[in-house]
């Protein structure tokens, strides 16, 4: 009997050393998702008849979206501070979206670092080719949902 | 030794079993600094047979952990922690003070610790890099933990052992950020629940004889 409880113990040794390092394999950048979504006989469609350019308010230069045809659009939000505007350019009509959100820091792994989390609050928009705008699901994280509907 | 032990034995007839108070030393968490040197930690343990197969016991334990990555952060979490609770050993003894264990049992768990994080860096080509600290902040957690587990005497007095543990987590501190990345005595702060080890050298100190039957 109490060889086998012996044997037993032996055994998990290993178990000791089985730690191992691992390269970061998980995302660390939180990502906006934008549905556009338009009415067509009283049913709400998801609207790929546009074409849109995008751009962060402040950085005209750098494109997010150029000449597109895309019924979901993804936005980086700025992580240095609590709000950040898009330009969104849909067959040359101009609407403006500002998002305010509040940050938080998680630590994703050991090997990836941190990301952070956004929580809006609220959404700003100009109303030339938007209609409306509904909040699906305000936790901006690595996920990649469905954050905010468009209706045009 | 083993001689010796056998001849200090009790008879089959006797029925008053040794009482000790068993201290324990995790030295799991000797070669966890060996491979992991950014953890370090220590454990002890104190159990005692107050009612046939019955051992209340207690674990106090302190983590220390730096985790450095080069151009994205460094994180600190140092802390101490106890867990409370109670084994049950199934088996049977094969003469009265025959100590080999099969235990099962079930612990609370507590943890004080502090934690903080400096030089987090998240990469961003858009509105550019985000730089930052997260504060030093006093944090506790608690949680519930079920023990399974072998132990036997090697040697008069000498034990070895080890444990397998599943913890599910109480509550832990609500703050601002939604860490703790790690809390001492549970494991990652993220998950609702977490496993664990231990492997344990025990000496036990003999206090007094109970019937055993």
């Amino acid at each position: 009997m109490k060889l086998k409880i012996f044997l037993l113990l032996i055994i998990l040794i290993p178990l000791l050393f089985s730690c191992k390092e691992s390269p970061c394999d998980l995302k660390t950048s939180s990502l906006l998702q934008i549905g556009f979504y338009t009415l067509k006989d009283k049913k709400v469609i998801p609207a790929i008849d546009s074409v849109v350019n995008i751009y962060g308010v402040g950085e005209e230069g750098k494109s997010l979206y150029t000449n597109e045809n895309i019924a979901t659009a993804v936005f980086t939000l700025s992580q240095n501070q609590d709000m950040c505007s898009f330009i969104i350019n849909s067959n040359d009509t101009i609407d403006t979206l500002t998002f305010h959100y509040t940050r938080q820091l998680k630590m994703i792994s050991k090997e990836c670092g941190f990301a952070t989390i956004f929580n809006i609050n609220s959404v700003n928009f100009s109303k030339n080719k938007f209609d409306s705008i509904s909040i699906i699901d305000p936790v901006v994280n690595t996920s990649y949902e469905e954050n905010i509907r468009i209706f045009f | 030794m083993l001689l010796l032990y056998s001849a200090a034995g009790f008879s089959q007839t006797d029925t008053n079993r040794t009482v000790s108070l068993r201290i324990g030393f995790d030295v799991s968490r000797l070669s966890l600094y060996y491979f992991q040197p950014e953890r370090k930690a220590l454990e002890f343990s104190g159990d005692m047979e107050l009612y046939k197969n019955v051992y209340p016991a207690i674990e106090i334990g302190w983590n220390n952990i730096a985790l450095k990555k080069d151009s994205l952060y460094n994180y600190y979490s140092n802390g101490l922690y106890s867990r409370i609770g109670v084994d049950y050993n199934f088996l049977k003894p094969e003469s009265i003070n025959d100590n080999e264990m099969f235990i099962m049992g079930i612990r609370y768990g507590f943890s004080l610790f502090n934690n903080l994080a400096n030089s987090i860096r998240i990469k961003d080509n858009y509105w550019g890099n985000f730089n930052g600290d997260i504060s030093r902040k006093s944090l506790s957690a608690h949680w519930v933990e079920f023990v399974a587990g072998f132990r036997t005497e090697l040697f008069k007095n000498f034990y070895l052992g080890w444990t397998l543990r599943g913890r599910m987590l109480l509550a832990k501190t609500k703050d601002n950020e939604t860490g703790p990345y790690w809390i001492p005595g549970f494991g990652k702060g993220s998950a609702k629940s977490a496993v664990g080890f231990n492997y344990s050298i025990f000496y036990s100190i003999p206090l007094y004889k109970m019937k055993h039957k």
